[in-house]
């Protein structure tokens, strides 16, 4: 299973890393996300430090739509879904594949948005070993729902407009989760940093749930009929 | 169709005749009622009527909210009925998952939709009632929060059942997304409260109501004629989601037929009166 | 307080309405359109593929 994993995460990112769309279209756009947010909320520096763990897990959300949408969008062109069914690999292994490849994307955007926030919105990055896990957990929450979903929503019309409501109600808990781990951990409002690891651990709740689900689910996703 | 209702489809309650002649072969042409449906839908009528008589005149208003408390009797009992047939989505979908069986399939997707305009009454009363008790239509209370979380998780899984019509493997990704928008409920709600309480301070929580007999009378006569509009509209449903799945068997000719007859019918019909509340039951 | 409400109270009876009213167009909306759909739908399927009937 794992070994199958490896394979499909392997696959994945080396096709990120040869388009370089993720480096040249989701990036940019996501720092756009953050650009405009300060447009739309006046760049009085105290709305936008407020405003800030909001507006980070925001920004991810968006961008979690176009990695989903990305990484099935490969899948199912020319059959290749076909042809990954008839592989041999495990159902299980090629759902961790496509989910560490997409969490292991959001992870990189994730940390190219935290030197953002520092910068644009001057946002402290203290307590850092609150951040990263927070990080991680979330982009693997994200990563698991989403490859759920995408693997539903690949190959029918309408993709596009439908994998955003089907999608992001399931996240809310994520988006929740993270803002306020993020709000403890930047300081501005009033929860403390011990409030902050409840939240982690909802997260890694979170992310566990949907990874056990897409393990036992998957198989009946990629199956005809 | 027919608006006359002296020429009733169904009131010839003698089942026995329904094989017999080309005569009650056009009764049995049509729609999807039947004796059982019949009988529970003119059962909701009843309780529905006097759940409005009781909660509209025959109860007192209550001493803190007056007149508002009157929208609870149809407020509260739609939110359970609303969870209820979420649940039998859930339940719906991992029995298909284990059966492979139409049946648990069609009984998610029916309950769905059902639950889907059950919660669409429940958030619209809740909000009417909000404004006068409250002075706000909504708070970001966890209930509610959780409430209409629920109302765009499975208007989405509506959503994908529709545009899967005809894949051969909708029954069992719409259970998937069932059971994968079921799981998701607990920590919603979870999430929801705590975060509410962690930033709202004190939340907003519905007032403590000493309800009297009447009250209490009228609240579980509500239950009751919900219950049974929810049975009823899942037989109806149930049974409409039956032939659309069986006319997709069938195929392109089909639909082909059906918009024909549908332009012919429109010049025809006109406008038939839309008929009060389940009066098309009887 | 109390009072303040009751005397108040009169005018709940326009979110009465309008929440009874809402809540029986959008029953019976519902409710006529299944019943319509499933006609005509099942006029075009023969009888014996109902198995309520």
């Amino acid at each position: 299973m794992f070994r199958d994993a490896a394979l499909v995460a392997g696959k994945d990112l080396r096709i990120e890393l040869r388009s370089r769309v993720g480096l040249n279209q989701v990036a940019p756009f996501a720092l756009l996300v953050l650009v405009l947010f300060a447009f739309a909320l006046d760049p009085d520096r105290g709305v936008l430090r407020r405003a800030t763990p909001g507006l980070f897990w925001i920004t991810v959300m968006l961008a979690t739509l176009l990695a989903v949408q990305r990484s099935f969008a490969a899948e199912s062109a020319d059959g290749t879904r076909d042809q990954l069914r008839l592989s041999g690999l495990d159902p299980a292994g090629i759902f961790l594949g496509k989910l560490v490849g997409i969490a292991a994307e959001l992870l990189a955007l994730e940390v190219l948005l935290l030197g953002g926030v520092a910068i644009l919105y001057s946002a402290h990055l203290r307590e850092l070993q609150l951040l990263l896990p927070t990080c991680l957990a979330a982009a693997v929450g994200l990563g698991a729902a989403g490859t759920l979903y995408g693997a539903l929503v690949a190959g029918v019309r309408g993709r596009e407009t439908l994998l955003p409501l089907l999608l992001l109600p399931i996240v809310a808990p994520v988006l929740i989760g993270a803002t306020s781990a993020f709000e403890a951990a930047l300081g501005g409002a009033d929860l403390t940093v011990a409030q902050g690891w409840r939240w982690l651990a909802l997260l890694i709740v979170f992310a566990l749930v949907y990874v056990g689900a897409g393990i036992l689910a998957f198989g009946s996703l990629l199956e005809e009929s | 169709m027919t608006s006359a209702p002296a020429n009733p489809l169904a009131s010839g309650s003698e089942p026995d005749q329904t094989d017999a002649a080309p005569v009650t072969e056009r009764r049995a042409l049509e729609g999807t009622g039947s004796r059982g449906s019949r009988i529970v839908g003119t059962l909701a009528l009843i309780s529905l009527a006097a759940t409005a008589l009781y909660g509209l005149v025959l109860s007192p208003p209550d001493a803190n909210q007056g007149n508002a408390a009157r929208l609870l009797y149809i407020h509260v009992p739609t939110a359970t009925v609303a969870y209820l047939a979420f649940g039998v989505t859930a339940f719906g979908s991992a029995m298909y998952l284990w059966k492979r069986t139409e049946f648990w399939d069609l009984l998610a997707g029916a309950s769905a939709e059902v639950g889907v305009v059950f919660t669409g009454i429940c958030l619209l009363t809740g909000m009417l009632w909000g404004r006068p008790i409250w002075g706000v239509y909504w708070v970001w209370d966890a209930r509610l929060t959780t409430t209409l979380l629920l109302f765009v998780l499975f208007l989405g899984y509506l959503a994908l059942r529709r545009v899967l019509v005809g894949s051969p493997s909708r029954a069992k990704w719409s259970a998937v997304a069932g059971i994968v928008a079921a799981v998701d409920i607990p920590i919603v709600h979870y999430s929801t409260s705590w975060w509410n309480t962690l930033h709202q301070g004190t939340t907003i929580s519905p007032q403590k109501t000493q309800m009297g007999g009447l009250m209490l009378f009228t609240l579980g006569l509500g239950f009751l004629s919900f219950l049974l509009v929810y049975w009823w509209l899942m037989i109806h449903r149930f049974r409409l989601q039956y032939l659309e799945t069986r006319l997709d068997e069938v195929g392109l000719d089909t639909a082909i037929a059906e918009r024909r007859a549908e332009a012919g019918r429109a010049g025809t019909s006109g406008p038939t009166a839309a008929g009060p509340e389940l009066a098309e039951v009887r | 307080m109390l009072a303040d409400t009751l005397n108040q109270a009169g005018h709940y009876w326009t979110y009465v309405g309008v929440g009874y009213g809402a809540a029986f167009v959008v029953l019976s909306a519902y409710s006529v359109r299944t019943v319509r759909r499933g006609r005509k739908l099942s006029r075009r399927l023969p009888p014996d593929q109902r198995r309520w009937m």
